[in-house]
């Protein structure tokens, strides 16, 4: 049996007064992955999030989420995910223990969840402060943590890891894996922070004006996307295989191995071929990626960032 | 119907949560103190004689709530209404697994509780500032006379139920207006529109005919819970209706205005 998606779209379409925002968006995030949802500023990603959860009214389109349509089955959808929008949203005058506390009377959350999501992110001992005096990334983690609360088998996450210093991203990051991994959560998460997505998420989109561009594995975006692909290779004789190489392909030397570039995956057997036919032994072989960063750039018209 | 009480019932009581320490919880506190103090203090010096001092308390008590209660609502619903603009929750809450209906009502009904608990000071303070009194000093006079505090609850609660008009309409501007000062501006506005119109009557030398002055007053929402009180304690009419005819056409436009309101509340979109 096929698995629904965590998040479906079918042609998704919104405007902004005669100014279309997004065009025709057809979003398949599979369950259980971790999607990042890349574009640059003014691309869609927040607006297709608000229009995700009924905050923007779309003006056509199907949304469901894990099968089931969000407009017929709207809080029940509600109650699987988990989400953050934009800038945290916090009651200042109040400290993190009743804010959490207001979204648990909504959700119907037992109590004690409360200690164990400030656990989570790490803000146990803050959680009396007024929220007024929290840092920026101490409000990015209690926003997090109000997301958390009624353990969502969906998180939607806009820019979540904005404001938060490398300890509080490293944080994050294994938090999200862990929920993804222990908990079977999917995350759905838009950032700018390319490193992180790379690091972090198993499937990515990218959305520019208003248009999906991409969406699939991350390393399909990494690898298939600009058809290049970087060959690590460590030999017997690195400097014979230089040499070998050098005419048909761009060879550069690191410490114990080279790396070759190529234009596509089927250029592999050549190359090994071409080194194995003239006796070298090759100990270690294998594809690095082309950077997220130059996939991204690809697809995205650098002058639109 | 039973998703819809569960659900409000779920949003009354986070409402309740996040009304702490917030200016709307004050002023429904200080509101009615104000009003207490501004009938008392003129009550310590001044030369009793035979009146029936109770009497006077409860219709100047009546009047002063009665000219400030639009003031009062103004204010507690612009404060009310910008904790969740002013905290950027307008997107949070509505991704809650609650029914729109009830976070719409919740409000609303959290503002009507906040009002209900200003009416209840009212009584409260009324009540102890005129023991405070009586201990004070014998010359108050309970002997002779009694406070007639049923008919203070009665009074207040017909200023309370004229002024539905201004609560849902400010409601509603509230919502939708990010800042605080919008709403306030606009309803202060209308209370000051009638007495605009009486300045421009008056250049056009139509002030004499008093039926006009009063239809002004009555016929503007916002005037209504003075106009109300006053005429009624100016003629005395018995017995004491707390909801007059007109009050009645206010409630009925009240609820029109909320349906309105809900509807654009519904259709709004939040950026």
């Amino acid at each position: 049996m096929m698995l629904a998606y965590a998040i479906q779209t079918t042609n998704l379409n919104f405007s902004f007064g005669k100014a279309k925002t997004l065009v025709d968006i057809n979003l398949q995030v599979p369950q259980g992955s971790i999607f990042g949802f890349l574009g640059p500023n003014g691309a869609g990603k927040t607006t297709t999030i608000k229009c995700l959860l009924g905050l923007l009214h779309k003006q056509a389109g199907d949304i469901r989420f894990f099968g089931e349509n969000y407009a017929e089955n709207r809080i029940a959808s509600l109650s699987r995910i988990g989400s953050m929008i934009e800038a945290p949203s916090l009651y200042d005058h109040l400290n993190a223990i009743r804010n959490l506390e207001i979204t648990m009377k909504l959700r119907g959350v037992r109590h004690s969840r409360i200690a164990e999501v400030l656990e989570i992110v790490g803000l146990t001992q803050d959680a009396k402060k007024r929220t007024k005096q929290y840092s920026t990334g101490m409000k990015q983690r209690l926003s997090l943590a109000i997301a958390l609360l009624s353990e969502p088998d969906l998180l939607i996450l806009d820019e979540p890891i904005n404001g938060l210093d490398p300890g509080g991203i490293i944080e994050i990051r294994k938090l999200l894996i862990d929920l993804n991994h222990n908990h079977g959560c999917t995350v759905f998460l838009s950032s700018h922070i390319l490193t992180e997505i790379e690091k972090l998420c198993t499937h990515a989109g990218v959305i520019n004006k208003g248009k999906m561009l991409f969406q699939g594995k991350m390393q399909d975006l990494l690898l298939s996307q600009t058809g290049k692909i970087r060959l690590r290779v460590e030999s017997d004789d690195n400097n014979k295989a230089i040499t070998l190489l050098k005419p048909d392909y761009t060879v550069s030397e690191n410490e114990q191995s080279l790396t070759v570039m190529l234009k596509g995956k089927e250029a592999i057997p050549a190359v090994v071929r071409l080194l194995t036919d003239a006796g070298l032994s090759i100990y270690e072989i294998h594809t690095e990626a082309s950077d997220l960063e130059s996939s991204f750039l690809e697809l995205i018209n650098p002058t639109d960032l | 119907m039973k998703t819809f009480l569960s659900d409000y019932g779920k949003t009354i009581s986070s409402e309740l949560q996040k009304s702490r320490r917030t200016l709307s919880l004050w002023v429904t506190f200080l509101f009615p103190l104000f009003s207490v103090i501004l009938v008392v203090l003129p009550l310590i010096k001044i030369d009793l004689g035979d009146d029936n001092l109770w009497a006077r308390y409860v219709h100047n008590l009546s009047n002063i709530a009665a000219f400030f209660l639009p003031f009062f609502i103004i204010v507690l619903v612009g404060f009310y209404c910008h904790i969740e603009h002013k905290s950027n929750t307008w997107k949070h809450l509505l991704v809650q697994p609650v029914s729109k209906s009830s976070v719409y009502f919740g409000k609303l009904s959290m503002i009507l509780i906040l009002m209900l608990v200003s009416f209840a000071c009212f009584m409260l303070f009324a009540v102890i500032s005129i023991y405070g009194l009586h201990m004070s000093s014998a010359r108050y006079g309970f002997e002779k006379y009694y406070p007639d505090f049923g008919r203070l609850a009665l009074l207040l609660l017909k200023v309370y139920a004229s002024a539905s008009v201004i609560v849902t309409f400010q409601y509603w501007i509230s919502n939708r207006f990010r800042n605080l000062i919008g709403p306030i501006i606009i309803g202060i506005s209308l209370i000051i529109l009638p007495i605009a119109v009486l300045v421009v009557l008056g250049m056009a030398g139509l002030l004499e005919q008093k039926d006009l002055v009063q239809k002004i007053f009555a016929y503007d929402p916002y005037s209504y819970p003075f106009t109300n009180i006053f005429n009624f304690l100016e003629a005395q009419t018995k017995p004491l209706e707390v909801f007059p005819r007109l009050s009645q056409i206010y409630l009925a436009i009240s609820v029109l205005l909320c349906g309105l309101s809900y509807w654009d509340f519904l259709r709004k979109d939040v950026k």
